[in-house]
């Protein structure tokens, strides 16, 4: 619907562009002072990089997860928009094994992204390639772990609850930061609650191991906080009001603790 | 396709953000027009279930005024929408009412029987069973039925009340409950008795001052009889919830009441 505003594509593309990379900034020191600032940059960073993109591919090099500088356009056909990259070499005859490393190298940075954000905002172009890989990934192994902590007779119940509460709870998380008013992509956001998941699936590997409870308890805790201030991370970028934020992070409590619950009463 | 209309969204906020002049702020003031009458429906937006604009009217709150309404909630006072939320109730207090109190009735029993178990020395056994149980009956009971009532009086076509105030009455009916659910991990089977009587009692009232006068408008006397089946029901849900999260007690022999280690 708003492309069919757009009068030159490519100035308009690229400023939508540019609103989506400062929107989905997870860290936002200061929202007022700094955003102006880092929006020109943005701005000419991927109006140069779209520039060089198409017609010169050789001139920018880059690849997935390792280095942002990669050169990507962004185009828009009547509402659907298409996406054109390019790694920097060919990846038609690199082995298998070069493309599986690439994949999970770029998941590998994600984690660390949302989990250990370093300081001073990072690398937002990380988290704007969103990828479901990474949450599937966490979502089954927490689903397996939790299975075969739990009863015999009861392991699949427990494994069809865990995949469908991760699915559905994520999915009811985001769309309530978007019905507050918050600006996230939707996918992007489902990835980053995947991705924060993994502090709770490492306290279910922790419980595994170990069965007293007073190690249980105080390391589920910690981990629930963890996932909770990672995933608090990434929403402060969403430019929710002030006074609403408290609305948006509790659900994300609820969801991270019914899992931290679940852990700690197996 | 589905990430398309999103970034489509967020194109539209951003054009809105450096425009000034659009949509999210020329349906506000249409939206504080409908807020003085009695049935919220923003005429800008065009109904459609997949807008998400649509729903966001409904989702127009602050924290201080969620957290007062489901407080002003649990006293039990008719004219709750219009005294409490000016006229127009919110979507976000019902849903995550309903939904804290799936998760605190979750806890509150695993947390007795693993009590129960660690006490008798017994077998231990997963209650997961019950974390099911308890999303289904209170999203049947806060969801449907509150969308049944409200399509037997459009059926009838009385009342003037539309689906939105029907499911946020019943949604914070149910806070109630929340802290009586905590003071239920108290092991004594009668107190339980009591405090689910007084909830369902509280709770019920609530339900039946902010119904009944909608039931009433109508020119049909009989409709006025929906009101009982609106109390059986939630009796109904009362027991429910006694049986199946906090029989503990009454099943398996009394646990002495002792201060709780795991607390």
């Amino acid at each position: 619907m708003s492309y069919d505003r757009v009068g030159t594509p490519s100035q308009q593309l690229i400023q939508a562009d540019d609103e989506d990379l400062d929107t989905l900034s997870f860290s936002h020191p200061n929202p007022a002072g700094s955003s102006s600032t880092s929006q020109q940059q943005s701005y000419q960073n991927t109006s140069s990089s779209s520039q060089a993109g198409p017609s010169n591919p050789s001139g920018v090099s880059g690849r997935i997860g390792q280095n942002a500088q990669q050169s990507r356009t962004e185009r828009g056909w009547g509402g659907v928009k298409t996406e054109t990259r390019y790694t920097g070499e060919s990846t038609l005859d690199e082995p298998v094994t070069a493309t599986i490393m690439r994949d999970l190298n770029s998941i590998y940075a994600k984690l660390l992204q949302v989990l250990y954000p370093p300081k001073g905002g990072g690398n937002n172009q990380l988290l704007r390639d969103w990828d479901l890989w990474g949450p599937l990934v966490i979502c089954l192994t927490l689903a397996i772990i939790l299975s075969i902590d739990a009863p015999q007779e009861q392991s699949m119940q427990v494994f069809s609850l865990v995949i469908s509460l991760v699915t559905i709870g994520s999915v009811v998380v985001t769309i309530n930061s978007k019905l507050l008013g918050g600006k996230v992509s939707f996918f992007q956001s489902l990835c980053v609650l995947g991705y924060a998941l993994a502090p709770i699936l490492l306290a279910s590997i922790v419980s595994l191991l170990v069965h007293t409870l007073f190690v249980r308890i105080p390391v589920s805790l910690a981990c629930w906080a963890w996932s909770v201030w990672a995933s608090m991370n990434f929403f402060n970028g969403t430019r929710l009001q002030e006074s609403r934020t408290f609305l948006a992070v509790y659900p994300m409590c609820l969801f991270f603790f019914v899992f931290a619950w679940m852990i700690m009463i197996q | 396709m589905s990430q398309g209309e999103y970034a489509v969204v967020d194109v539209d906020d951003e054009i809105n953000d450096q425009g000034n002049g659009l949509e999210f702020k020329t349906f506000l003031p249409t939206e504080n027009n409908s807020r003085r009458a009695t049935s919220p429906t923003p005429p800008e937006v065009p109904y459609s279930p997949f807008n998400i604009a649509y729903y966001q009217t409904y989702f127009d709150v602050d924290t201080n005024t969620v957290l007062k309404r489901v407080g002003m909630a649990m006293i039990p006072r008719p004219g709750f929408i219009t005294e409490n939320c000016d006229g127009q109730i919110d979507l976000y207090g019902p849903f995550w009412t309903l939904t804290t109190l799936i998760l605190i009735l979750y806890i509150t029993s695993t947390l007795i029987s693993s009590i129960t178990q660690y006490l008798s020395t017994s077998h231990a056994e997963s209650n997961l069973p019950l974390l099911s149980t308890s999303i289904s009956l209170i999203y049947f009971y806060g969801l449907g039925v509150p969308t049944l009532l409200w399509g037997i009086t459009r059926w009838l076509s009385v009342g003037e009340w539309s689906l939105i105030e029907s499911l946020g009455l019943y949604g914070y009916s149910m806070s109630i409950y929340i802290p009586i659910s905590l003071l239920c991990l108290i092991p004594v089977g009668i107190l339980r008795w009591v405090l689910i009587f007084a909830a369902a009692g509280s709770s019920g009232y609530f339900l039946v001052q902010n119904i009944y006068p909608v039931l009433a408008s109508a020119d049909n006397k009989m409709v006025r009889l929906l009101i009982i089946g609106v109390a059986v029901l939630h009796g109904g849900a009362a027991l429910a919830i006694k049986v199946l999260f906090f029989s503990n007690s009454s099943i398996g022999p009394d646990p002495i009441p002792i201060s709780d280690p795991m607390l």
